[in-house]
């Protein structure tokens, strides 16, 4: 059984052919701007535009589905939790007791959720597009130390394993009577004890024999320069697509300071 | 006269004493003691010993990792083509020693077949050139060349181990150390694989290969190193070291089915091959005749229950589990069930077999509840599950996973196995009772206040089972059980299951060691999701076209008697002795036969 993560999808796209640093310079800028911003039509579009991207580049559509069922229980619980903790005044919405809701917090936590899933779309275009090893050697081109880009790599490579792990080790747990559908939350965190223990062992294992795996394999090996067989090369494609990334993100950074355009979520 | 490639002079290590509070189960002994062993170039030695008699920590010590990584106490030295390898980096023992690890999913961490190869290369600074012609010519020898763009996560079991075989060949070492290379595969992965090996022994590759696979040892390897607690015991050709049939038995060492058959006969000189075993048979049979049916009833006593489908102790057989017009689809778009039918019958002892992605797990998993059908039903003891939990389900079906890691986190063996009666909602008296009954059947009574994730694999796999036992289902499902154990403790576990079925529970075995799935009385072969055939054992293993289209490939006992014409082959080598007992093989071979016990 295979699982959906936030690793590469294999392709030959426009996108996917881009060079890598073009691709993390789109989510950078796009997280720039979508930190500096607080308007959900600014949102909205990035989520758009990062969907537009994707699905251009032959992206599977499953692929983003699981990306949005994992960012499901941020995108209902920010909106339902913050106006219970927002201090905004405005036109109340609705009175929870002492708790006033307001319009003002009700757009406003809308907003928080769809910045987090937009962040998250800007970061996926890179991670679904970039193979592992263009993403160390973008890192190395920009002076970041080899063991960086990899140990990254590793953790992206390793998030679906070790997810695929607590599948399995929940699996065996219920097999065995384990229950874990509690209604209270402190009772169902307890009951996945018994899961997270052999997960924490299997991971440090797996930690242990992949460094010696990687050591085998003349990882770090004293005295040799590494070489790799790929190469990168800015292109007129790579020019032109970080220019409209720039003048995009750049020109909402700049109306954002200039003219305080885009402050509020309306 | 040659000097030796790879040379062991006086080698003891012991790893670190762990840093809990040390008890009888977890003193410190060697792991590795007085090892002498020089390997010419182009030689392929074989090294076999039960579980924990030092195998891996040799592999480990030949390219350095012992002592370099693992620390402890080492004393003597490991030359490898005039490198030592406990003071040189083991980075820089990649060129002479390419040590190929157990679990090849622990070691394939890049996106694609060919970067994976190009990883080792690209670490030794090759140039661009090199590395291309090196990554075509790796992927070449383990036949793995039209995957180069796969990911190496979504690769079979087979194919991963053949490419970390590549990611390793390519960096050209002097020795290629290979740790347990066939473990866990399908019976067409595990073939693959020796293929590659045999196409590097033919270029001369020198190869050290830790294994429990007593017959790639007897196709492959030069010279056999036997190890017991860390020390030689036994060292000779393979022929030389299989002649010693019950010294191995002992050792928990296995041997393979011809010699075991040239041992029953009491043939002086082992049979390594079905082929010189069937030249031998016909060369002292006068009464062999190719046509000969196996219509005789089944010869052994101790078999004859199983292969009549139900267990004595079920008089009134009812159905243990029923699936109607099963069809499962995994999230990824995997059609791994399709209208599937299949009734099993209480009592019954069924070899679930299949290739990898056959849909074998899956079909298990439903017997539990953890996986529901999306169309059809399935029944289990009377439960629907689709309307059943796991959790109720578990007090019909106790489930034995592949891998004893994926259950263990209590404190202790004792917890552990209390885990299960207690979610049952036994009263602790209950609980106490049946954690005791479990730790006496598996003989871990010492080991009950030893945390379980600190013991050996072996012991860990025995956990698993008590725990499992301590349920007292009426179902038993084993994936794959076998998996990882030596010669001993898979004895142990077939003789467990027989008392299982013999007191009635309906047994469901899953596993890629046909010799294993010879033992049961019925045979369920799955392919592409869908059953390819459904019949007594004895009748499966004579249809080696459906076998070989479902990716099986019978023990070399069966193999024998169908290359000697036989429809229906005994399945076990005592079943072939008593064949040609009674049919009378009036040789002398026959007349010296020494059954095993």
């Amino acid at each position: 059984m295979s699982l959906p993560s936030v690793a590469f999808v294999p392709g030959d796209s426009w996108l996917h052919k881009l060079d890598p640093r073009v691709k993390l310079g789109f989510a950078l800028l796009a997280a720039m701007a979508l930190l500096s911003l607080g308007n959900l039509l600014v949102f909205f579009s990035c989520l758009v535009l990062c969907h537009v991207l994707l699905l251009s580049a032959k992206v599977p559509t499953s692929r983003l589905l699981w990306a949005w069922r994992m960012m499901l229980p941020i995108t209902i619980m920010i909106p339902l939790l913050w106006p219970l903790f927002s201090t905004s005044e405005g036109t109340l919405a609705l009175r929870l007791g002492p708790v006033a809701v307001t319009w003002d917090s009700v757009w406003q936590g809308l907003a928080a959720a769809l910045r987090v899933d937009a962040l998250a779309f800007a970061f996926l275009v890179w991670l679904f597009t970039t193979d592992q090893d263009a993403m160390v050697l973008g890192f190395r081109r920009l002076g970041l130390p080899y063991t960086w880009g990899v140990t990254l790599a590793i953790t992206l490579r390793y998030i679906p394993t070790i997810h695929m792990t607590l599948e399995r080790v929940l699996d065996a747990q219920r097999a065995r009577g384990l229950v874990t559908s509690y209604t209270n939350p402190l009772r169902a965190a307890y009951s996945y004890l018994p899961a997270l223990v052999p997960v924490l062992i299997l991971a440090l294992r797996t930690v242990e024999n992949l460094s010696r795996a990687l050591e085998a394999r003349a990882f770090n090996a004293p005295g040799r320069v590494r070489t790799s067989r790929k190469q990168l090369h800015l292109t007129t494609r790579d020019a032109l697509f970080l220019a409209a990334t720039a003048l995009g993100f750049g020109g909402l950074i700049l109306a954002r300071v200039m003219w305080d355009w885009g402050a509020t979520p309306l | 006269m040659h000097s030796p490639i790879l040379c062991i002079e006086d080698l003891h290590y012991s790893y670190p004493a762990p840093h809990f509070a040390a008890s009888a189960a977890t003193s410190v002994k060697p792991a590795l003691r007085d090892i002498n062993l020089a390997i010419e170039a182009g030689e392929c030695v074989a090294v076999m010993g039960a579980t924990g008699a030092g195998k891996t920590t040799l592999c480990l010590a030949l390219n350095g990792l012992v002592p370099q990584a693992t620390g402890g106490t080492f004393r003597g030295n490991v030359w490898v083509n005039g490198h030592n390898t406990r003071t040189e980096p083991v980075a820089l023992l990649a060129t002479q020693v390419g040590l190929v690890f157990q679990e090849a999913e622990n070691q394939l961490f890049t996106m694609s077949v060919e970067d994976e190869v190009a990883f080792g290369l690209e670490n030794l600074g090759l140039p661009v050139d090199e590395i291309e012609r090196r990554i075509a010519w790796a992927l070449e020898v383990v036949g793995m060349n039209d995957l180069r763009r796969y990911p190496p996560a979504h690769l079979s079991g087979g194919q991963q181990q053949r490419l970390a075989l590549a990611a390793v060949l390519a960096m050209q070492p002097i020795v290629l150390v290979l740790d347990e290379p066939t473990a866990g595969l399908d019976p067409m992965g595990r073939r693959a694989l020796l293929d590659a090996i045999t196409r590097l022994r033919h270029q001369g590759a020198t190869i050290v290969m830790a294994t429990q696979d007593a017959e790639a040892v007897a196709a492959l390897a030069d010279r056999l190193v036997v190890l017991q607690d860390g020390t030689i015991v036994l060292e000779g050709t393979p022929r030389e070291v299989f002649g010693h049939v019950q010294e191995l038995m002992e050792l928990g060492v296995p041997v393979p089915q011809m010699c075991q058959l040239s041992f029953c006969l009491g043939n002086p000189t082992p049979w390594m091959t079905v082929k010189e075993a069937i030249e031998e048979l016909r060369e002292h049979s006068n009464v062999w005749s190719p046509q000969k049916s196996f219509d005789v009833a089944h010869p052994l006593s101790g078999l004859t229950a199983v292969a009549s489908g139900h267990s004595p102790n079920n008089k009134e057989a009812g159905i243990a589990a029923l699936f109607e017009n099963v069809w499962y689809r995994y999230e990824s778009g995997v059609q791994a069930l399709t209208a599937l039918d299949l009734t099993l019958q209480s009592g019954e002892y069924i070899a679930l077999i299949g290739a990898n992605g056959s849909g074998k797990s899956t079909l298990a998993r439903h017997m539990n509840g953890l996986l529901c059908p999306q169309t059809g039903c399935v029944v289990v003891a009377g439960l629907d599950t689709r309307h059943t939990s796991p959790g109720v389900l578990a007090r019909q079906v106790g489930y034995v996973f592949q891998n004893p890691d994926h259950q263990i986190f209590a404190p202790t063996v004792r917890d552990e196995i209390a885990f299960g009666p207690r979610n049952l909602g036994l009263s602790e008296a209950q609980v106490r009772q049946r954690v005791a009954q479990a730790l006496e059947a598996f003989q871990l009574v010492r080991l009950a206040d030893v945390p379980p994730a600190m013991l050996s694999f072996g012991q860990r796999r025995l956990v698993t089972l008590a725990s499992v036992y301590a349920m007292q289902p009426k179902v038993l499902v084993l994936d794959e059980p076998s998996s990882g154990l030596d010669c001993t403790l898979t004895q142990r576990l077939t003789e467990w299951v027989s008392q299982q079925h013999q007191a009635g529970n309906t047994i469901v075995f899953i596993t890629h060691d046909m010799q294993l799935a010879a033992l049961a009385s019925r045979c369920v072969v799955m392919q592409s999701g869908q059953i390819a055939l459904d019949t007594p054992t004895p009748k499966a293993f004579a249809h080696p076209d459906v076998l070989a289209r479902a990716g099986i490939v019978p023990p070399p006992i069966v193999e024998l008697g169908l290359q000697l014409g036989l429809a229906e082959p005994p399945l076990t080598v005592r079943d072939f002795c008593h064949f040609l007992k009674q049919e009378r093989f009036s040789n002398e071979l026959a007349q010296r036969s020494v059954c095993p016990r």
